[in-house]
């Protein structure tokens, strides 16, 4: 039943010719009862509006491109790293079997137990002068209850790098203890080649060539200080800033 | 949805989003702003948006966007003050579709949204009532108030020169 309440929401469709034969007979009855609604009615498509073509002007801004790669960049930058890599000036390196045998430590021959009797546990341990007494002299062993034999010094078969050996026995080696000389250190610091690999990693990040800043983190997995700290750094945005 | 198919929308959608939302508002700078932020939400939902719902998503968003921008600056108009509004629109205006678009700006809001879906955007009543969180009967019912309202702005003779 259409009604003045309700005869507004049937009205479109009415004009839209969408409504079943029983609605329409009702619609037309009525707007029969109500010339005021029947006018209404007429004349709406005039009221119909014409779109304007209007362009917006910011569609640059809504576009979302694939993040580009700037290869010839990046490529220059490897290159130029590995140039720069390549042109550092360094020493011999020593082969690796080499360095091997010259950091084994040898058992101390010279070394003997003369004490028959078991080692009493109760007495005071003997402090260790590292300046004055012998350095194969056990801490917290009854003195006398290890010996050297006076003509084969023990430690001299400790043959090992000064760095390691301060490692071990700290500072104040004893005269004996005189590590086999160091070959001289390479003409270029090896902290200038680190800063190259980094500088050249986060230059190959920054221009999105992840795989090249990969290999040259690779290469300088081995390198200390500053430089390690900021290779740790490009570690960490591969890890969790860029797109893989 | 991916990535072109988003770019696409763009191409297809945005002129039609910005002329609604600039029918709407009367306001380039908040239109713009409002279209942008529509496709931002869009690439937000890129992945559960399906492709032939972009457009819907677009306009309903835009829409809701500018009603929460209209009533954050106590300017959106409830649909029964349509006679409050009238005569607020003066001037001579010699070309039909400004005619239109004065009688236009007369409405409600809510009028002026419905009726631009369904004529600009060929939108279905349905259509219009999922854009705009309304009913299909209040869909059809402020169209039709629109339309009454448009027309008798337009034959009113001191309008039009």
């Amino acid at each position: 039943m259409i009604t003045k309440e309700n005869y507004e929401q049937h009205a479109l469709d009415y004009l839209d010719d969408t409504l079943d034969a029983a609605t329409r007979a009702d619609f037309d009855a009525f707007a029969r009862l109500h010339p005021e609604v029947a006018a209404e009615l007429e004349g709406l498509e005039e009221a119909r509006l014409h779109p304007r073509p209007v362009a917006y002007g910011g569609k640059g801004r809504l576009y979302r491109r694939a993040p580009r790669r700037r290869w010839w960049v990046a490529t220059g930058t490897a290159a130029a790293a590995l140039l720069a890599w390549a042109l550092i000036p360094r020493g011999e390196a020593e082969p690796a079997g080499e360095v091997v045998e010259r950091t084994r430590l040898a058992a101390a021959a010279g070394i003997v137990w003369q004490a028959e009797r078991p080692v009493h546990r109760d007495v005071a341990p003997v402090a260790v002068h590292r300046d004055a007494a012998p350095a194969t002299r056990a801490v917290g062993r009854p003195a006398g209850a290890l010996s050297s034999r006076p003509t084969e010094p023990p430690v001299a078969a400790m043959d090992a790098p000064e760095g390691l050996l301060a490692a071990v026995v700290g500072e104040g080696l004893p005269a004996r203890l005189s590590p086999r000389p160091l070959p001289p250190a390479p003409a270029a610091a090896p902290g200038r080649e680190s800063a190259v690999l980094a500088l050249s990693a986060e230059l190959l990040l920054d221009n999105g060539v992840v795989s090249a800043a990969i290999t040259l983190l690779e290469l300088g997995s081995e390198i200390a200080g500053e430089a390690r700290r900021r290779l740790a750094s490009s570690w960490t945005r591969i890890k969790n800033n860029l797109p893989l | 949805m991916n990535r072109e198919e988003y770019n696409r929308s763009v191409d297809r959608f945005a002129d039609n989003v910005f002329r609604f939302i600039r029918g709407l508002c009367r306001s380039r700078a908040l239109a713009e702003d409002v279209t942008q932020d529509a496709f931002l939400r869009l690439w937000e939902a890129l992945p559960a948006v399906d492709g032939d719902k972009a457009r819907a998503f677009l306009f309903a968003t835009a829409y809701h966007r500018l009603v929460d921008v209209l009533r954050r600056e106590k300017k959106f108009v409830a649909a029964e003050a349509l006679e409050s509004r009238a005569g607020a629109c003066a001037g001579v205006h010699v070309d039909l579709r400004e005619v239109l678009e004065a009688a236009l700006a007369r409405l409600p809001v809510v009028q002026q949204t419905v009726l631009m879906l369904r004529d600009y955007e060929d939108y279905s009543y349905r259509e219009i009532a999922t854009i705009t969180s309304l009913t299909e009967v209040q869909v059809k019912v402020y169209i039709f108030r629109a339309r009454v309202a448009m027309k008798e702005f337009l034959r009113s003779p001191d309008k039009i020169i």
